[in-house]
């Protein structure tokens, strides 16, 4: 008996100019978002884990036709998350490289410019999984380390300050404040929410 | 184009006469460039043997049309990405010329492919198909040395 190889793609979605939901959010909060923050908001919340399925499937379909549909047309969403844009896709093995050509051309999504980059691919979705935490507590501790310069840049009016937030634009905040970026870690610990693949229904597409 | 040339013979010291001067040379052309087609456009019911009409014979624009919807359908954008040169246009017959990697999956394509046009159901039909114009050009090639 010959397994069948899979491949999981990892992704997450960029938007390069900030969607609705955050607007609101960002008039909310005092501070407005920083760049890093537009590109990696969360995804607005019609977009669905079916939704996504068929935008890719009709990105293939346009791409690649009927041979390109039944090449990969039977790859499934294991996972997305509308908090941190981030889903993971699974395909056999032999048509990765399509359905990540689709995904590329993908240029749109619930009618706002979107990029879907993928990240990594897998050949297990646990390798996937923690990619996923992975990336997720980088963003968020890159986002805070955004916040807190711009802070320091603007609102400190002695010079320490304005020093300390240039010093760490350059180091990339990684000597700057090593105990505070270790505080972050256990903090954003929680945020990324990955569901038990194995419990999952395979066949829901 | 890999053009494979094979090695110079070894050449043998106990008989160094032997070895011939300016002899035949030989060499195979492994992975040609292009793929050389002879298509006919199919009509039912068909048209009679001496029929004229503005849209037959098919003219290129008509076949790059029809070949470009069998294409997006099978194949998508990345189908009619597939660059195809036209060479000769005979009644509803054309000879074309495309990228060899590509061969396969574009004869695949409108091999696949039917329509309705002017109550005539259409479609296409693959009389040949070689790596080198001789193959459809027909003959020996003999008759150029003569």
């Amino acid at each position: 008996m010959v397994r069948v190889k899979q491949r999981y793609l990892l992704f997450t979605i960029l938007y390069p100019s900030s969607p609705q939901s955050t607007t609101n959010n960002g008039s909310n909060s005092s501070s407005k978002p920083t760049q890093s923050m537009i590109f990696h908001s969360p995804s607005p919340a019609n977009l669905t884990r079916t939704s996504l399925a068929s935008i890719i499937r009709s990105s293939i379909s346009n791409n690649f036709g009927d041979w390109g549909i039944g090449q990969c047309g039977s790859f499934a969403v294991k996972y997305f998350s509308q908090a941190t844009s981030t889903g993971i896709l699974r395909i056999t093995r032999d048509n990765y490289r399509t359905l990540w050509a689709a995904l590329t051309y993908v240029r749109e999504l619930c009618g706002q410019p979107a990029v879907i980059k993928v990240v990594r691919v897998s050949g297990t979705i646990r390798k996937a999984e923690l990619e996923a935490v992975k990336l997720a507590e980088e963003t968020i501790r890159r986002v805070k380390r955004e916040v807190r310069d711009t802070k320091s840049g603007a609102g400190g009016g002695n010079g320490n300050g304005d020093k300390k937030g240039v010093a760490g634009i350059f180091s990339g905040g990684k000597s700057g404040r090593p105990v505070t970026a270790a505080n972050d870690d256990e903090q954003d610990e929680m945020v990324v929410d990955i569901v038990d693949s194995e419990n999952d229904d395979d066949d829901e597409e | 184009m890999d053009i494979d040339a094979p090695q110079a013979p070894a050449i043998v010291n106990a008989n160094p006469k032997k070895t011939k001067t300016g002899g035949e040379k030989r060499f195979t052309v492994r992975k040609p460039e292009w793929q050389y087609l002879h298509l006919r456009m199919t009509f039912d019911p068909p048209h009679p043997p001496t029929f004229t009409s503005p849209s037959y014979p098919p003219d290129l624009l008509t076949w790059k049309t029809h070949l470009s919807t069998a294409l997006n359908q099978f194949l998508g954008i990345a189908g009619t990405a597939i660059p195809v040169d036209f060479l000769h246009l005979d009644g509803p017959e054309v000879w074309m010329r495309l990228p060899r990697e590509d061969a396969t999956r574009f004869m695949a394509a409108i091999g696949g492919w039917g329509s309705e046009i002017e109550g005539r159901s259409v479609g296409f039909r693959v009389l040949g198909s070689t790596e080198f114009l001789m193959g459809i050009v027909g003959g020996d090639g003999r008759d150029i040395f003569v």
